[in-house]
């Protein structure tokens, strides 16, 4: 039911735009509509300049300087507080510090903002479900087996 | 002689010894002489002894000097689309000491502003964990919107710039120094040549104090038959600055010659003109001393200590006579002629070229605009300083030089301190029939901004007048939210796993007048109109901020409930679960109360308000790294059905007269008026910003004004300068989630509709809560199916 209603708000869309030549509508398009796109759909100058400094800081991930990467990706997210990716690798690199409950909330926060992108959304989730798996992991006990109390 | 005259004779020279008596006299007289001698000599020993000690001890130690740490704004962002008038770039940049040089930039800290274009040579910064080096960029304009961002050397676009952070304060100790520490080998050759060469030719040739020097400038002087010229010596000037007081006395100026010849003794030249070159006063900066060559490099060129030229060097090193009399910035055409003297001398002792001295006298002096105020965002300084006490104390934070950047938004504070300003004058001068007459004190406000995605406070205002009073009313009062509190009543309705009862904002709820009979005695609200309106939607209660509706529904859904909301939106302040809960009517800081609304913009997430960004120490060290903490408390889709209810307050609610004020915007928020019209709130936010603003008195006296009135205005007229910066024309719509659908009502029923309805409109609903039943006042067409 909810896929015809979505269907039908596209529909109701591209009427929109023409509203002189379009021919009678069904009234259930017109009854239900979908809000505005996802920040995320948007690509300005302002997401342009965070993307730019997001690479910088990914670079700086990938090379395990952690302190830097979070840096630098904070600085990308001040210049688009609504750029989802930099989120997402914000918390990958909080993970990789192992700040696990930091890294959950900054993925909430990417989730919230990357709803539209699949490819985006998969690798939060791939992401969270690593943390969530890192969390459940018993501490690390030594190799002489002894345990110490 | 006759025996008698004999006896006499001889009696009297018994008893009158001379010459006996004399040389006893002179023995004495020597033995004092040696005793006072001995004396003064221990004593000058003991003494020389305690300044060899003092030398040793002062100068000995790593840290020579006490260090004010400094204060940051944000680093400011530039890309295409951001509006240059409204960002107030030039005036930014002036604050950051850049100098306008006309046509063309020449070196760092230059700019250059042309119609089409602005260029600047950018400053060297040390950032938290990056050196960044400056260089030449050009900001290609169309009419005030940034175009294009070129790098000027390698004719590279860019697609963003960052200008350095802003220094907002300085901590001082009493001694109110601002000093940049520098080694010697940073100075560069011609700065030092042209010092030495002004203040002591013969530095590398005396042993601290100059014997050649004093008789010369003795003879000099009583030729001239007036102080020509000083036979102090650098070491002696260091002595008399690091060590001694300015004070003119005999004894002062013996011990400064003695301690300069300890001092020589004791440390290497190369030492001590390194010192020198820290210590000497060259300026005065408002209330602070500008302190050493590096500062005064910043302070007089805007540049760091090794980008001076020539020409700027030979001034410096002119200035050290006498810093007030010589300044480039308040005598320049007398700086200019001592700069020409320097020079000249240079070029005489073969130190320079004549080349070289006619272009450096040819160099035109362009200065930066000098700081006016020696602290800017007052308030926010003060709660900044509030929050590195927990950290670290008064003494470390005075004299170790520590680098304090924050989350400041420099241009949007003075947009929002000129806003506040003119708001409260303006409701003073328009609605004086309303205030007190004769109140003694002016009406008050407080603004605070807030990006809601990553909870940096960019601006806070807590006063209208820092001079007349240093209470922060952004966090330091505690005042009723009044209908500001309405929307977490509605947000728990949206709620299924808080509300008993499912809510939409096509429910109908009665706004009708009622008496709860409570512990504290019968509890009977009522609307600002007086009147009672009948069965409404939740919209409608909420856009229009009616009390009986909200307080019905909240004692529906539960007054615990709403308590919890309120706690997972951020509130900490004490929260009884009474019925006048619901309308606002308990104590809450406005921080507080702002920071707790970021949960909608932020679509359930409760971020933690942020002011400080990093501490570093002057070398470099990062101390201390402040988090985006972020966490999910709030279940999104309720989240997005009261972030739409707040639109409609703004666009045909209680908040209109936004819309007619000019803000375009899309935008949500609340008014907030409390009983007897203490307390004028407004809470809005775009999905970037969230702003509220506050006005009343400190004493609690009704303003008989509302939020919509007094609050509103102002935040209108910042919030329209802060959005028109960012976004122009092109502002940002809220999202939404996927599971939210617009679905066409009939408002009076909160039933199905369609465009045959008179009055339908759209509203939100979470997917599977939106109404099945049609309105019956809208006749069905054929073929109509849902």
């Amino acid at each position: 039911m909810i896929l015809v209603l979505l269907v039908s708000t596209g529909f109701l869309h591209c009427a929109r735009e023409k509203p002189k030549s379009k021919p009678r509508r069904a009234p259930a398009r017109q009854t239900i509509q979908k809000p505005a796109p996802k920040p995320e759909e948007l690509s300005t100058p302002q997401r342009e300049a965070s993307s730019r400094i997001l690479e910088i800081g990914e670079q700086e991930l990938a090379v395990g300087d952690l302190d830097k990467a979070i840096h630098t990706i904070q600085e990308s997210i001040n210049i688009d507080p609504e750029n989802g990716m930099a989120y997402y690798l914000l918390g990958k690199a909080y993970f990789q510090k192992k700040d696990f409950s930091q890294a959950l909330g900054l993925l909430d926060k990417a989730d919230s903002l990357l709803e539209d992108r699949l490819e985006a959304q998969q690798k939060v989730r791939e992401l969270r479900e690593a943390i969530q798996g890192a969390q459940n992991q018993p501490e690390e006990s030594d190799t002489q087996g002894q345990t110490f109390y | 002689m006759s025996p008698k005259r004999l006896e006499k004779e001889s009696i009297r020279r018994q008893k009158v010894p001379r010459p006996k008596k004399r040389g006893s006299f002179k023995r004495r007289l020597t033995l004092f002489v040696i005793f006072c001698v001995t004396l003064m000599g221990i004593a000058g020993t003991f003494h020389v002894k305690n300044l060899k000690e003092t030398v040793a001890k002062k100068f000995s130690g790593d840290k020579r000097w006490d260090i004010p740490s400094r204060v940051y704004s944000d680093a400011e962002y530039l890309y295409p689309g951001i509006d240059i008038a409204q960002r107030r770039l030039t005036a930014k940049l002036e604050r950051l000491g850049y100098r306008n040089t006309g046509p063309e930039i020449h070196g760092p800290g230059d700019f250059a502003l042309a119609a089409d274009h602005l260029d600047i040579y950018l400053h060297d910064f040390q950032y938290p964990l990056e050196k960044f080096s400056g260089f030449p960029i050009r900001i290609e304009i169309a009419g005030t919107r940034i175009l294009n961002l070129l790098d000027l050397e390698s004719k590279e676009p860019l697609s963003v710039i960052r200008l350095e952070p802003e220094e907002i304060a300085t901590l001082f100790d009493e001694k109110m120094e601002d000093r940049t520490l520098i080694t010697l080998k940073e100075v560069p050759a011609h700065l030092l040549e042209a010092i030495i060469l002004i203040e002591d030719e013969r530095y590398f040739r005396h042993f601290g104090i100059d014997l050649y020097g004093i008789a010369r400038a003795a003879v000099a002087n009583f030729l001239a038959m007036h102080v020509v010229q000083g036979g102090s010596t650098l070491t002696q000037q260091l002595v008399k600055n690091y060590f001694l007081t300015a004070k003119r006395s005999f004894w002062r100026k013996l011990n400064e010659a003695t301690m300069a010849i300890l001092l020589e003794r004791q440390f290497s030249k190369a030492e001590i003109l390194e010192a020198y070159l820290n210590e000497i006063y060259l300026g005065q900066r408002g209330p602070s001393s500008v302190s050493g060559v590096a500062e005064a490099a910043k302070h007089y060129f805007a540049k760091e200590i090794g980008q001076l030229t020539l020409s700027e060097s030979a001034m410096l090193a002119g200035l050290i006579r006498s810093p007030n009399a010589y300044s480039p910035i308040y005598k320049p055409e007398k700086a200019r002629a001592r700069r020409d003297l320097v020079l000249k001398k240079m070029m005489e002792s073969e130190l320079i070229s004549e080349a070289d001295y006619k272009n450096a006298v040819e160099e035109n002096l362009v200065t930066p605009k000098p700081k006016i105020k020696p602290v800017r965002a007052p308030y926010f300084i003060d709660f900044v300083k509030w929050q590195l006490a927990d950290l670290y104390n008064e003494a470390l934070l005075e004299t170790e030089g520590l680098k304090i950047f924050t989350t400041l938004d420099m241009t949007q504070q003075e947009t929002a301190e000129e806003a506040l300003q003119r708001g409260l004058a303006d409701l003073e001068t328009r609605w004086s029939q309303l205030l007190p007459k004769n109140h003694p004190d002016p009406l008050q406000g407080c603004l605070i901004s807030m990006s809601p995605q990553n909870g940096y406070i960019r601006v806070m205002v807590g006063g209208r007048d820092y001079l007349q009073s240093q209470f922060n009313r952004c966090t330091q009062a505690m005042r009723q939210p009044g209908s500001t509190f309405k929307p977490f009543v509605y947000l728990t309705a949206f709620d299924p796993k808080r509300s008993p009862k499912l809510f939409t904002p096509a429910s109908l709820i009665d706004d009708k007048s009622f008496t709860l009979n409570t512990p504290q005695g019968p509890w009977t609200p009522l609307n600002y109109d007086k009147k009672e309106h009948g069965a409404v939607t939740l919209r409608t209660a909420l856009t229009q901020s009616y009390n009986l509706a909200t307080a019905q529904l909240a004692l529906q859904v539960g007054l615990p409930a709403i308590v919890l909301t309120a706690r997972d939106a951020g509130m900490t302040s004490n929260l009884d679960p009474v019925p006048s809960l619901a309308l606002g009517a308990f104590e809450v800081s406005p921080l507080e109360m702002t920071a707790a609304y970021g949960i909608f913009p932020n679509k359930g997430l409760k971020t933690k308000p942020l002011t400080i960004i990093g501490v570093m120490t002057q070398e470099g060290t990062v101390l201390e790294r402040k988090k985006i903490e972020i966490e999910r408390t709030l279940d999104p889709l309720p989240v997005a059905l009261t972030t739409a209810l707040l639109k409609g307050v703004l666009d045909e609610g209680t908040a209109v007269g936004a819309r007619s004020l000019g803000f375009g915007a899309p935008a949500a928020g609340k008014t907030g008026t409390t009983s007897n019209y203490k307390d004028a709130w407004f809470i809005g936010f775009t999905p970037t910003q969230l702003t509220s603003v506050w006005v009343g008195y400190d004493d609690n006296t009704p303003t008989q004004m509302s939020g919509a009135r007094a609050a509103l205005p102002i935040w209108t007229e910042f919030m329209k300068k802060a959005e028109s910066a960012t976004h122009g024309s092109v502002a940002q719509d809220f999202s939404f989630p996927k599971e939210i659908l617009l679905v066409r009502i009939d408002p009076d029923s909160g039933k199905l509709a369609n465009d045959r309805c008179p009055h339908s409109r759209l509203e939100y609903f979470i997917a599977g809560t939106e109404p099945t039943e049609r309105s019956e006042s809208c006749k069905a067409a054929p073929g109509d199916s849902f």
